[in-house]
């Protein structure tokens, strides 16, 4: 009968791992971080700034929840900073009241006003365009998203659920620009064209324009680049044989969704908290996020390299407003549905 | 014959369960194995229910074949009902559905089901969720339900060993009486004689995987063919004896004589001889020339109390004596023999 | 009155209260209530939708899992104990990520939408989910007594009759039981339902509230799931309660007559057993192999970290889950409605962990304000930084698993050997350390191993709710996921893997033990 003694053993390390982690979320030096990204760049970014600062930072990679878990720890939450990944979840915290104002001067240099709140209660990181990709074989190529739903191209299209918010945002931008009529008329389209009905990630509709399944796909771009820059032999042969198209609407403009930032109402380190966020609009961690994630820079002055700066360069910079866009999702979910691009 | 088993050899692995075994019973006749935990009933009822295959012999049921060295009809198609130790009803379906589990047809069902409700006295319980029933009642289903069928061989393995001592007889003299109302031929095994010598038309002590006798109850009490049998069956000693003519033995305790003929090819006169006696076959001689023996022990059983008894010379005999003589460890008594069935074996050298 | 009596009444409010703190704590109101009205029709096809793949995803979960218990119980074949061990083995691999394994490959050979599909989910769900069935339903063959089918044959049955007849009906409340967690699980995946674009309920409650904001909608479709998983839960309940079966007034004087099976017959049972190894298993195992060869070097750093949390978690959410289940057991069985607790222990499995994530949130705000008023302190700082609410949210998840498996401890038991135990002068203490614990030891082994699986892949709520700091194979594995980079998913994904097979090897021991007792 080992096992009893095995309990108080675990209590005991439980109670040293909260000490520990107690200790450290209370540390002056020091910034947190709640994210809805990834960590696999972040954490560069995140280094970098503790060897140019000295201020060490905590982050807690959440997925999905991470804008409802600041509201519903209020006063006593130690999120500093929250890291979100699209421009809807950025509304979500300025409608909610979570964020102060990060308004440097350092921001405002850095970030085109169309890339941040007014006031500076969200802040670009990142711009992510969502382009269409079709195969090195293919002769007629879109140049407009309208193209994608003309008639006699039935089973050429792939893309991924119609409710996924990177679609939404895109179809959310096309209302915002033409209305619920001709919105309506457009998804119809896609759906007539579909050659499958919408399904996988990103990197799966590449991949399916690269087996045939496809003619055209759409997906956000830096998939295609990490696909092409893989360690997996597959994935870099499947985006070797599919070339990248940047279309735009008919009056102009491709599609470019956000990853931003906010520093959080109740922040207990707002100093650092802005630090952060200075940093990550400079042009040290702006290389990071276009060299590592191959996404493009909010800044006009960082250097992209290679493909992403070919891609950056067919990209028609459009000034749409992206609030617009965030309050334009629950409507243009539902003309999703009722086209039948979601269910 | 209903039943026939003929030199039926069955292994474990290697291990012999059943050895060149051999018996029969007519239509309607009840058939009891007797023997102890291990003989090997249980295998003998599983070969007959098709249930284990066996390895030689010829196992028919109502003149078919149904186990040959090469035939094994499946136990589905032999229409031989079985009632298991525990009663082993089927906990999710209720009295009723029990009884009708094996009733293939089902325009027959109804009729069938309130036929056995009525002889098996549960024609309030059809309904009846098979755990609200005491144990008898469900002896009682259990029994209903392997009749259901009309099957051409009723088996009953130990089904009363696990009711208490009261319940039991009764129970037995209901189902046998329920068997004989039917006209089922049955073959039952059990570790318990008095249940077997009430319940059998035939019956036979299974030792081994081997049977020496199968014969009526009575005929296998006093007329043993085997000393293990003679042993097995009743109390009673063998005691050493002469065999003096051909129909006269002598024991320590004087010259027994018998109607039969006791000698045989093996045995002549002046052969060395054990003689089965049982305790009826002792009397209370005191004062009548008997032969002294002491009490060394006794077991009181209401109307009778049984003696343990040993001579001056050391031979063990048993005595059932009216308990009116209440005798205790260490008496002295005169006894005599007086015995009907006179069985002598061969004595061992 | 005994202390126990007085205690009885405030101790069941205060258990109730704390399994249903995380619904409650989503704060549903009268707006959800008006947009369930509203929306009825689409949230209706929803329902259908989901009814259809929860429905198909745990019939064939219960298809493989009893073919393969019986199989393994009943028959003897060549390699039969390996397969019996590798059976439980695809529970280690979080149904998300087989599903996105399989889509990988399908799409390498350009087949994805052959795959992705209702059907196909359903049968990714199942072969990932189907051991909570094999688990469950492995033990009610074992402990079948061989009389019963012997008199199914006598009275008529072939040996397939008897199966479908008797072992079938009597397995069936383990089955429906496994078979319902199944159900419930698939009904609140969420990755899976958007990888394969499946419009289920438990989608539409996550895609509406976090990806659109949309609260009330989200809660009116999570308040349909939660009914729809309460009426399953409670006709299950209902058929068990009139399926009481007393099986254990059966004395098992034999235990069920096991085939040897050769040749053709033998090759059959080996490939419908290792069919399901193979394919949700050993495929997505060898795909992750080949991945983690491939995988950066900041997907192995992490490793210990990783598994540093996870065991935390299991301990710690392991012990609090069966503690809650002991007091639940105890008020449940002096209950009037022992069927409502019942349902109640499984409301954990009633809604998708994301939105039961945001429900602890709302739960645990609530409880630090009331702590405040009466203390005037803070205490949130320490659920923030500690895994309290997230150890507390796992406990209550996953407390259906851990109330069934005390249930079928105390299933072994017999008033008899506590009386003996008793006349024997032991205490209390005594009694349950020296006769129950070892007694009801298997089935709390074979519990335990199930809850520490589901905790060890978790994912919303160990992402929503850890604290800094604080990391687990899931999330390590879900954050290369989620990035659609399944190379970097690999090692953690393994080490998931390897930690399931470790505590497999260490349960299955006694789990056999369990059998003999049972058996003698």
């Amino acid at each position: 009968m080992k096992k009893p003694y095995f309990v108080p053993g675990g209590r005991l390390l439980a109670a040293t791992l909260i000490a520990l982690a107690g200790m450290a979320a209370a540390s002056a030096d020091q910034v947190n971080v709640y994210t809805e990204r990834q960590q696999v760049f972040l954490d560069d970014i995140f280094a970098a700034f503790t060897e140019a600062t000295g201020i060490e930072v905590e982050a807690l990679y959440i997925d999905k929840g991470a804008v409802e878990r600041l509201a519903s720890e209020g006063e006593a939450s130690p999120a500093d900073v929250i890291i979100l990944t699209d421009i809807g979840r950025l509304h979500e915290v300025v409608k909610q009241e979570l964020s102060a104002p990060a308004d440097s001067p350092e921001v405002q240099a850095a970030v085109p006003a169309w890339l941040r709140h007014p006031q500076g209660l969200w802040v670009a990181l990142t711009r992510r365009a969502r382009l269409v990709y079709a195969h090195n074989d293919e002769q007629q190529l879109p140049a407009h998203y309208e193209d994608l739903a003309a008639a006699g191209m039935e089973g050429s299209l792939c893309l991924r659920s119609g409710s996924h918010p990177y679609n939404v945002a895109l179809f959310a931008a096309y209302l915002d620009r033409y209305g619920e009529e001709k919105a309506l008329g457009w998804l119809s389209g896609l759906n007539q064209n579909l050659a499958r009905e919408p399904q996988g990630n990103d990197r799966a509709q590449i991949k399916g324009v690269a087996s045939g399944e496809c003619r055209y796909a759409i997906a956000n771009s830096y998939y295609y680049f990490k696909m092409l820059n893989s360690d997996d032999s597959a994935e870099r042969d499947a985006a070797a044989q599919v070339q990248l198209v940047a279309p735009t609407f008919v009056d102009g403009g491709t599609h470019v969704n956000v990853s931003g930032a906010a520093i959080a109402r109740h922040a207990p380190h707002p100093e650092a908290a802005l630090a952060l966020i200075n940093f990550m609009v400079s042009s040290q961690a702006q290389k990071i996020y276009a060299e590592r994630n191959f996404e493009m820079p909010v800044r006009e002055d960082v250097a992209m390299t290679g493909q992403l700066a070919d891609a950056s360069a067919l990209i028609e910079s459009d000034s749409q407003q992206l609030a617009d866009i965030a309050q334009l999702r629950s409507e243009a979910a539902r003309l999703a549905v009722e086209a039948g691009l979601a269910k | 014959m209903q039943l026939e088993f003929s030199n039926v050899n069955h292994y474990y692995g290697r291990r012999q369960a059943i050895g060149g075994l051999s018996f029969d019973l007519r239509q309607g006749e009840i058939g009891v194995l007797i023997g102890p935990s291990g003989a090997g009933k249980s295998t003998v009822l599983n070969c007959i229910a098709g249930l284990e295959p066996i390895v030689s012999g010829e196992i028919r049921i109502g003149g078919e074949l149904a186990s040959g060295t090469r035939v094994h009809v499946p136990a589905e198609r032999r229409q031989v009902g079985m009632m298991f130790q525990d009663s082993a009803l089927f906990p999710h379906l209720d009295v009723a559905g029990n009884i009708c589990f094996g009733i293939a047809k089902r325009t027959d069902r109804s009729t069938r089901l309130a036929e056995l409700l009525e002889l098996c006295r549960l024609a309030d319980y059809a309904g009846a969720r098979v755990h609200e029933l005491s144990g008898g009642q469900q002896q009682r289903v259990a029994l209903a339900r392997a009749l259901a069928p009309r099957p051409k061989l009723l088996l009953l393995d130990e089904p009363f060993c696990s009711s208490d001592a009261a319940l039991r007889s009764e129970l037995l003299a209901e189902v046998r009486q329920i068997i004989k109302e039917e006209g089922s031929t049955a073959l039952m095994v059990t570790h318990d004689q008095a249940e077997a010598f009430e319940f059998a038309d035939r019956c036979g002590v299974l030792d081994s995987g081997t049977l020496c006798q199968w014969d009526s109850p009575y005929n296998l009490y006093h007329r043993p063919n085997c000393a293990l049998v003679a042993s097995f069956i009743g109390d009673g000693a063998l005691i050493p004896g002469t065999l003096v003519s051909e129909h006269e033995v002598e024991t320590e305790l004087g010259v027994v004589s018998s109607d039969q003929r006791l000698t045989t090819l093996l045995m002549e006169a002046g052969h060395k001889v054990k003689v089965l006696m049982r305790p009826d076959d002792v009397v209370l001689a005191n004062g009548c020339g008997g032969t002294r023996a002491q009490v060394f022990k006794r077991a009181f059983r209401g109307a009778d109390i049984l003696y343990g008894l040993r001579t001056g010379a050391g031979t063990e005999l048993y005595a059932c004596l009216p308990s009116r003589h209440d005798l205790a460890a260490g008496d002295a008594i005169e006894v005599s023999l007086q015995v009907e069935h006179v069985v002598v074996f061969p004595a061992v050298e | 009155m005994r202390p126990a009596a007085v205690l009885r009444l405030p101790l069941a409010g205060l258990i109730v209260l704390a399994v249903l703190a995380p619904l409650l704590g989503l704060g549903i109101d009268g707006a959800a209530f008006a947009s369930l009205a509203e929306r009825a029709p689409a949230l209706g096809r929803y329902g259908v939708n989901t009814l259809l793949l929860a429905a198909s995803a745990a019939g064939l979960a219960a298809l493989l899992g009893t073919a393969c218990a019986w199989l393994i119980e009943r028959c003897r074949f060549a390699g039969r104990d390996i397969c019996a061990f590798a059976l439980f083995l695809p529970f280690a691999l979080p149904p998300y990520l087989a599903a996105f394994i399989w889509s990988d490959l399908a799409d390498r050979i350009g087949i994805g939408f052959a795959l992705r599909n209702p059907l196909g989910a359903a049968l990714i769900m199942a072969l990932a989910l189907y051991p909570y069935v094999y688990f469950l339903v492995r033990p009610a063959f074992s402990q079948q007594t061989g009389a019963l089918s012997a008199a199914a044959r006598t009275l008529g049955c072939t040996p397939w009759q008897a199966f479908c007849k008797v072992s079938l009906p009597l397995a069936r409340p383990a089955i429906a039981i496994g078979a319902l967690l199944v159900a419930m699980e698939t009904a609140n995946d969420i990755a899976v339902a958007e990888d394969y674009g499946l419009a289920t309920l438990g989608y539409f409650v996550y895609d509406s509230w976090l990806n659109r904001g949309e609260r009330a909608a989200a809660a009116a479709a999570a308040i349909l799931l939660a009914l729809l998983a309460l009426a399953a839960s409670w006709s299950e309940t209902v058929s068990r309660i009139r399926q009481r079966h007393h099986q254990s007034q059966l004395r098992t004087f034999a235990s069920e007559k096991i085939a040897k099976l050769s040749g053709g017959k033998a090759l059959a049972a080996a490939g419908v057993c290792w069919l399901p190894v193979l394919l949700g298993f050993a495929i997505p195992v060898l795909a992750l192999i080949r991945h983690a060869l491939l995988a950066p070097a900041v997907a192995w750093q992490r490793l210990p970290a990783g598994l540093l949390g996870t065991a935390l978690l299991i301990a710690g959410a392991a012990a609090l889950a069966y503690l809650l289940a002991a007091a639940f057991a105890f008020v449940r069985s002096r209950s009037r409605v022992p069927g409502l607790f019942e349902m109640l222990a499984r409301s954990g499995y009633a809604i998708p962990g994301s939105v039961f994530a945001l429900g602890c949130l709302g739960a645990a705000a609530a409880a630090a304000s009331i702590l405040k008023a009466i203390t005037g302190v803070s205490l949130y700082w320490l659920w923030v930084v500690a895994p309290v609410v997230l150890i507390y949210a796992l406990a209550v998840r996953y407390l259906a698993v851990a109330a069934g498996a005390l249930e079928a401890g105390v299933a072994a038991l017999s008033p008899g050997l506590d009386k003996t135990a008793r006349s024997c002068g032991l205490s209390r203490w005594q009694r349950l350390r020296m006769v129950h614990l070892p007694l009801m030891a298997p089935a709390l082994a074979a519990g335990l191993l199930l809850i520490a699986t589901d905790i060890a892949k978790e994912l919303p709520l160990t992402l929503i709710l850890r604290p800094f700091g604080m990391t687990t194979l899931a999330v390590e594995a879900y954050g290369f996921a989620a990035d659609e980079d399944l190379l970097g998913a690999a090692p953690p994904a393994l080490a998931l893997v390897a930690l399931a097979a470790a505590g497999l090897i260490v349960v299955h021991r006694h789990f056999r033990a369990g059998n003999r007792i049972s058996a003698g």
